[in-house]
């Protein structure tokens, strides 16, 4: 479990999440009982490949998941103390609204082709801050300026097709914004663009977070992206939480194999001589999760436990750190000794 | 353009009003432009000239049956020649006009806005309620149109309102299935998520997000679909279900004149000609219309004056 930084209430608190995809007799369980904690001015990173459920948890606890087929079988969302799932989804949609920026990963289907930009930014202000269209359109100026577009009077009347992807994406991060969230979700916001151009969304990201005192939640596939903003990451495998700490931590000191398999299996530059490791074999098809710890098939260290019975996510090497591994001393020890 | 109100355009170009916008758009495409001259002629002369002349145009006068187009001895009236009655074509054509369009327009408009709600329920709500309104639409469809038109006005009155709603039902699949299938594609696009996502109704994100996405469509399906109810309405009237006389309509006048077709042909030439370039015009302009609608296609009609803004822009 991630832990706040001392003295600060959690912002979203999500215990034991369970959501399943129910398609005829077929179930596929996608998200199996994850935690998480952000508190507000802290990034907390969810890593993970495709598949392992890192944005339907947070489609969950939007309640902007498509349901059916997906259903939230169990589990708490509090949103400052108030459990989101408790909410009629009426409600609870137009609370995350009002409260909860979402950033989505496509800057190209994320904006609505056929309006100007500044005309959905000043309507988004319009309808939840009950703004004049006066007032509106000046604070839309103001946002487009704060995320960096350059000359946005001239800009505001063009539509999003108009606009690079980097611009796009500065766009719907305005957008977020528009409603000074508390909370600010990032579903893969830089997937879609150019190195270059994902260096400054991030920058610009940690910039207005510092401004803010955001609570910012990234959920991404990069390591490099994770290495870069955040303070907390939670590393996810088929449904679940397997290891979580500081990034700090987690990158210098991996106490989850499947953390190492990540780490090793990237590229350092300088480091020619290297081969990288890739992790072996598939992530798990979710209908058919493996019994026990769902990644010991690709684990070089599993063992007999390791196919019988789940891990728990418990606490280890300090404070906020935990992971959910039944040989955890003797990957410590296989890091040390190579 | 909601930019004339605001206090954002010094910096920006002389705010231009939409009708200015249209026009300049419309000077992108020669054959649109003749196509909106010959339509508006065609309306304001429909509207004007049977009031002027009155009595005259329609007035039967059986010394001149069949008279011979192209000469002027029996009036300028008589330019198109007389029909089988004596009454002068040309008059008469305006005043099948009246008739003719006004169907149209009220088939399109009414087969439209039904057939796009619904075709919006049934795109947004796949399940049960989908599923049945398609089912319906294809019952509708699977009927030959003509064949239902000629059955239900053969047992209900063939009055004028009563075209318009069988033509209107018959058409309405049409918008139902279009609509539908772009709702199916944008619905999961992510502007929409992001909009359910920022706490919006189902009734705000099909009104305000998927609407307007899909109305260039439905606009062009519509200008598109008047040619062809007109024609509809046209081979009703000419298999003698549709308007009945005394009313004119360009189908009626047609079917009228088939008997003398060896021997007077401009009798059915003439509405013929009216009805094929009323049907060109509109398709010429649904054509423009769709361009000029997309945002992301507009540029195309937009001619050197549009470059010359961007190239101000880049700078």
């Amino acid at each position: 479990m991630s832990e706040a930084p001392a003295g600060a209430a959690p912002l979203l608190e999500v215990r034991d999440l369970k959501v399943e995809f129910r398609t005829g007799k077929r179930v596929v369980r996608a998200v199996n009982g994850v935690d998480f904690m952000v508190s507000a001015g802290e990034t907390l990173a969810i890593l993970g490949e495709s598949g392992s459920g890192k944005s339907v948890s947070f489609e969950a606890v939007l309640g902007i998941l498509e349901s059916p087929p997906g259903f939230v079988t169990g589990g708490q969302a509090r949103y400052q103390g108030r459990n989101l799932f408790d909410l009629p989804a009426r409600e609870r949609r137009s609370m995350c609204g009002r409260h909860i920026g979402m950033i989505f990963q496509d800057p190209l289907s994320s904006l609505n082709p056929v309006f100007t930009v500044g005309w959905q930014l000043s309507e988004m202000v319009r309808v939840h801050l009950g703004a004049s269209k006066q007032e509106a359109d000046e604070r839309a100026l103001e946002l487009l300026e704060r995320v960096g577009i350059p000359s946005v009077r001239d800009r505001f009347d063009d539509f999003p097709h108009q606009f690079s992807g980097g611009m796009r994406q500065r766009v719907i991060i305005a957008m977020a914004l528009a409603v000074d969230p508390a909370l600010v979700i990032a579903d893969e916001p830089t997937t879609a663009l150019d190195v270059t151009v994902e260096a400054q969304i991030l920058d610009l990201l940690k910039k207005l977070q510092r401004e803010q005192g955001l609570g910012l939640i990234l959920i991404t596939h990069s390591m490099g992206v994770v290495a870069e903003i955040a303070d907390h990451v939670s590393v996810m495998y088929a449904g679940r939480v397997v290891e979580t700490g500081t990034v700090r931590d987690v990158f210098a000191r991996p106490a989850h194999p499947y953390t190492l398999g990540l780490l090793t299996s990237i590229a350092h530059v300088g480091e020619t001589d290297r081969r990288l490791v890739p992790i072996p074999g598939q992530p798990p098809d979710l209908a058919h999760i493996p019994s026990g710890c769902a990644f010991h098939p690709r684990c070089p260290f599993a063992t007999e436990r390791c196919t019988s019975e789940i891990p728990d996510l418990r606490e280890a090497g300090g404070p906020g750190r935990a992971r959910a591994c039944h040989v955890l001393e003797t990957v410590i020890a296989a890091e040390i000794g190579g | 353009m909601t930019t004339g109100t605001m206090p954002l355009t010094d910096t920006a170009p002389q705010p231009k009003s939409a009708w200015r916008n249209a026009f300049i758009l419309l000077l992108g495409d020669r054959f649109a432009l003749v196509s909106l001259i010959y339509l508006v002629l065609l309306v304001t002369a429909a509207a004007i000239v049977p009031e002027l002349i009155g009595e005259e145009g329609t007035k039967i006068n059986l010394r001149q049956r069949n008279a011979p187009p192209f000469t002027l001895e029996n009036g300028a009236l008589y330019l198109l020649g007389g029909d089988s009655l004596g009454r002068p074509i040309l008059p008469l054509l305006l005043e099948g006009a009246r008739t003719t369009l006004l169907i149209a327009v009220s088939v399109v408009i009414c087969s439209m806005a039904v057939g796009t709600g619904i075709g919006l329920v049934a795109g947004f709500y796949q399940r049960l309620l989908g599923a049945f309104i398609m089912r319906a639409a294809d019952v509708i469809m699977s009927f030959p149109s003509l064949l239902m038109a000629v059955i239900v006005l053969y047992v209900l009155e063939p009055r004028a309102a009563n075209v318009v709603i069988v033509l209107g039902i018959t058409r309405l699949p049409l918008y139902i299935r279009v609509v539908r299938a772009e709702v199916l594609e944008i619905r999961e696009r992510l502007f929409v998520e992001s909009a359910r996502a920022s706490g919006a109704t189902n009734l705000r994100i099909i009104v305000l997000h998927i609407l307007p996405v899909i109305i260039p469509t439905i606009c062009t399906v519509a200008t598109l679909d008047f040619a062809g109810v007109m024609l509809s309405e046209s081979s009703l009237s000419f298999l003698g279900v549709g308007v009945q006389p005394p009313t004119v309509t360009w189908g009626l006048m047609v079917a009228m004149g088939r008997n003398f077709l060896t021997s007077a042909w401009w009798l059915a030439f003439w509405p013929g000609l009216a009805i094929l370039l009323t049907a060109l015009a509109t398709n010429l302009l649904s054509n423009w219309l769709r361009l000029a609608m997309d945002p992301m296609l507009r540029w195309r009609l937009e001619g050197t004056e549009g470059e010359e803004e961007e190239e101000r822009r880049d700078v």
